[in-house]
């Protein structure tokens, strides 16, 4: 391929193109093969057509990414990873099919894709490309339109980076049993990687899946890296899905999450984010509505310490009459950290009947903290019932007082108080080795915060 | 066991207690009634360790502590406990949940045996029969929308649970309908021991009916300006304060 003569050295895309170059270096005789065209366009559009956004884009006003791109990032290379690595990561008394990512690579040793090939259909998609016809025809449909038509810079990165990732197809009719856990590992020793898990899932007619993707790492605290990750759901006719997004990258880590939905007829779609780890945490999920009488529930919680940086946007299209949308995210806030609130809903003038609400609720708790909260609805139809609330709050003193006055010491007191804010969302965690587990890592992030946190109370 | 000695205490500025002498042993129960605004609330909150309140003369002494250097958590380890007048309600946190808290961390500090998951169940539900509340109470947020009788009863089931050696129940009965204040002075009467002693304050005899103290006070402009046996309550009951008040200013 051909770098243009008019992009600039420093430009950040310049030196995505040169980790192209070299990558391409690697692949010696797999050059030819399908998903590398389609690598290859990606960089081409990114060199030409896509830049990165900076702050004077309204999407990105309140989140710079001059940081995330000034790194001189290097592909990961094949790590081997042990059982006693995973263990920590894993589900305490949950029945799951397991998959493992290990720096966005697909690593066959720890998941149980041949108990769940019985099942449902997952298919590594750079050779499903090469193999398999309906990897082939879904699959590359997907890549060429994030290759070719793709807006977002970070989709249309992870394109052209990705490799091994995962297509789960669950055909018409099938309620799986079990929950499949994606389990994505950051392990990069000490180069600073770009990191790009890629996963296609398409939930089939009358079918159901539960879908519990974490993303954890073994690398030192200090390493910088960037998990970019692009997730497609496709829900046919009356699907359900549950999908999970735990995250608790590390504290030098860039964590960019592009999840995009598109809901068919009676589908319901709910999505749980939780984001704890990470420096900098940026989630576009959107889900298009394709047709009516579906359901969106978008529930979310963020914990920001330090200089985290935890940027949430979300989007809803409806285009048909008779849906229903529905988004909680609630966080907490101390020390120096920032959260991000952009919560889109477009009501279009066929969507009548839309029922679409949102909230968002935020704990503030030191005075270098903030939340940046917008709601942005955008409504073309007449008969619809939209609402949206934002709020900025700091622990309630009075119940403070109470708690401690009956034995907890302020610590305690405010850990439970801070857990009790969440209770909200995570009390809609049904699965209770998932609620658990998130109970117990919002816990461990409290312990850390407790030390630096609370100056508005002393 | 509790001994206050000329306790001046004020809020904002507002000089509120104005030498209160109290002396309490265990196995006791001791009334404090009087006007609004005496400053009942005042001297619970003083020695529970709300924060707001200073002391600028005086002193209070423990279990042979001196209480006012502890913090509000340390003396509800050390065992005592306040019955708010208005107790707050906390979303997000169930009654259980709290409870097992709450018993963990007094258990942990006075040294007994810690109870396991099923023993503090076990433990919880018995004391919640005892105040009549059903078992759906302890699933629900605290005092989340409860009633006033039932954030009442949730006091005592709190004060039943952390076995406390003082506690001190400001106002317990006030907006209680009969049924309920024999439910809060039932489980007082039960709680009752010889090594533990109760505060009970009071607007109204009648609450003195069920629950029998040993010393009534009268506490008017922050003093304490008469002491008797339960007999002075029912002189209050039927003279009201008055008299009281006339004496004290002939005092002063
Ligand atoms: N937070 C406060 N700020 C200012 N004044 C207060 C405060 N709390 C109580 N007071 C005043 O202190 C006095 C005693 O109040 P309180 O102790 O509540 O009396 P009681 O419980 O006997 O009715 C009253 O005059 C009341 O207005
Ligand atoms: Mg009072």
């Amino acid at each position: 391929m051909t770098i243009p003569n008019t992009i600039d050295k420093n430009d950040s895309r310049t030196k995505f193109i040169e980790l192209f170059r070299l990558y391409e270096n690697t692949l010696n005789g797999q050059k030819d093969y399908v998903g590398h065209a389609i690598q290859k366009s990606a960089i081409q559009r990114l060199s030409d057509d896509v830049d990165f956004p900076n702050r004077k884009n309204e999407d990105w006003k309140y989140t710079s990414v001059a940081e995330v791109l000034e790194q001189q990032y290097r592909q990961p290379k094949l790590v081997d990873i042990t059982a006693a690595d995973i263990k920590p990561f894993l589900f305490e008394g949950l029945d799951a099919y397991l998959l493992v990512f290990v720096n966005g690579k697909y690593n066959k040793d720890f998941s149980s894709k041949d108990e769940l090939s019985k099942k449902i259909k997952v298919q590594d998609i750079s050779s499903g490309l090469q193999e398999d016809e309906l990897t082939k025809t879904t699959v590359s449909e997907y890549l060429s339109k994030w290759a070719t038509k793709e807006r977002n810079p970070f989709i249309v990165l992870n394109t052209a980076f990705a490799q091994d990732g995962i297509f789960i197809d669950v055909p018409n009719g099938v309620v799986l049993d079990r929950p499949v856990h994606i389990l994505n590992i950051a392990f990069t020793k000490d180069e600073t990687t770009v990191i790009s898990p890629q996963k296609i899932i398409v939930v089939g007619e009358n079918s159901e899946l539960t879908v519990i993707e974490t993303y954890h790492h073994l690398n030192n605290p200090q390493q910088t890296y960037l998990t970019n990750t692009v997730t497609q759901v496709v829900l046919k006719r009356n699907a359900i899905v549950n999908h999970f997004k735990i995250q608790n990258e590390g504290e030098s880590a860039f964590f960019i999450n592009n999840t995009e939905v598109e809901q068919m007829r009676d589908s319901t779609y709910s999505s749980y984010v939780v984001d704890l780890g990470a420096k900098l945490v940026r989630n576009n999920l959107s889900s298009i509505l394709k047709d009516s009488s579906t359901n969106t529930n978008f529930y979310g919680i963020y914990v920001g310490m330090d200089k985290q940086h935890i940027d949430n946007q979300t989007f809803v299209d409806h285009a048909y009459p008779n849906c229903n949308s529905n988004e909680l995210y609630k966080g907490i806030l101390t020390d120096n950290a920032k959260g991000v609130f952009n919560g889109k809903i477009m009501v279009r003038p066929d969507a009548q009947q839309t029922n679409a609400f949102q909230k968002n609720h935020s704990l503030v708790l030191s005075k270098g903290a903030s939340m940046n909260s917008k709601p942005q609805l955008e409504i073309f139809a007449d008969d619809v019932k939209c609402s949206h609330g934002a709020t900025i709050g700091q622990l309630n003193e009075d119940a403070l007082y109470y708690m401690r006055s009956r034995g907890l010491s302020k610590k305690e007191a405010i850990s439970v108080l801070k857990q009790a804010f969440l209770t909200e969302i995570t009390e809609l965690i049904k699965i209770e080795p998932v609620r658990e587990k998130v109970e117990q890592m919002l816990l461990d992030k409290f312990k850390q915060l407790s030390e630096t946190t609370n100056e508005l109370l002393n | 066991m509790l001994t206050i000695k000329n306790l001046h205490a004020e809020i904002e500025g507002k000089k509120i207690l104005n030498g209160i002498n109290l002396q309490i042993n265990a196995g006791e129960v001791h009334a404090i009634m009087g006007p609004n605004g005496g400053g009942k609330s005042t001297l619970a909150h003083v020695l529970a360790g709300r924060e707001g309140y200073e002391v600028t003369e005086g002193s209070v002494t423990y279990m042979g502590k001196d209480l006012l250097g502890l913090s509000v958590d340390e003396r509800a380890r050390e065992g005592i406990f306040q019955a708010f007048q208005y107790p707050i309600e906390i979303p997000g946190v169930s009654t259980a949940n709290f409870l097992k808290h709450t018993i963990n961390a007094v258990r942990k500090h006075q040294q007994k045996k810690e109870l396991s998951a099923k023993e503090m169940i076990a433990f919880i539900k018995k004391m919640a029969k005892m105040v009549e509340m059903e078992d759906d109470f302890l699933s629900r947020s605290l005092n989340q929308g409860f009633s006033g009788g039932e954030k009442k009863r949730n006091e005592i089931l709190q004060m039943a649970v952390l076995e406390p050696k003082l506690a001190v129940l400001d106002e317990t009965d006030s907006g209680l309908d009969i049924d309920a204040l024999k439910i809060v002075a039932n489980g007082v009467n039960q709680l009752r021991r010889k090594d533990n002693a109760f505060i009970v304050i009071t607007h109204y005899q009648r609450l003195l009916d069920y629950i029998i103290p040993d010393f009534v006070h009268v506490l008017y402009n922050g003093q304490i300006v008469k002491s008797g046996d339960k007999n002075l309550a029912l002189k209050l009951e039927e003279k009201g304060y008055d008299w009281i008040k006339e004496e004290a200013l002939a005092i002063i």
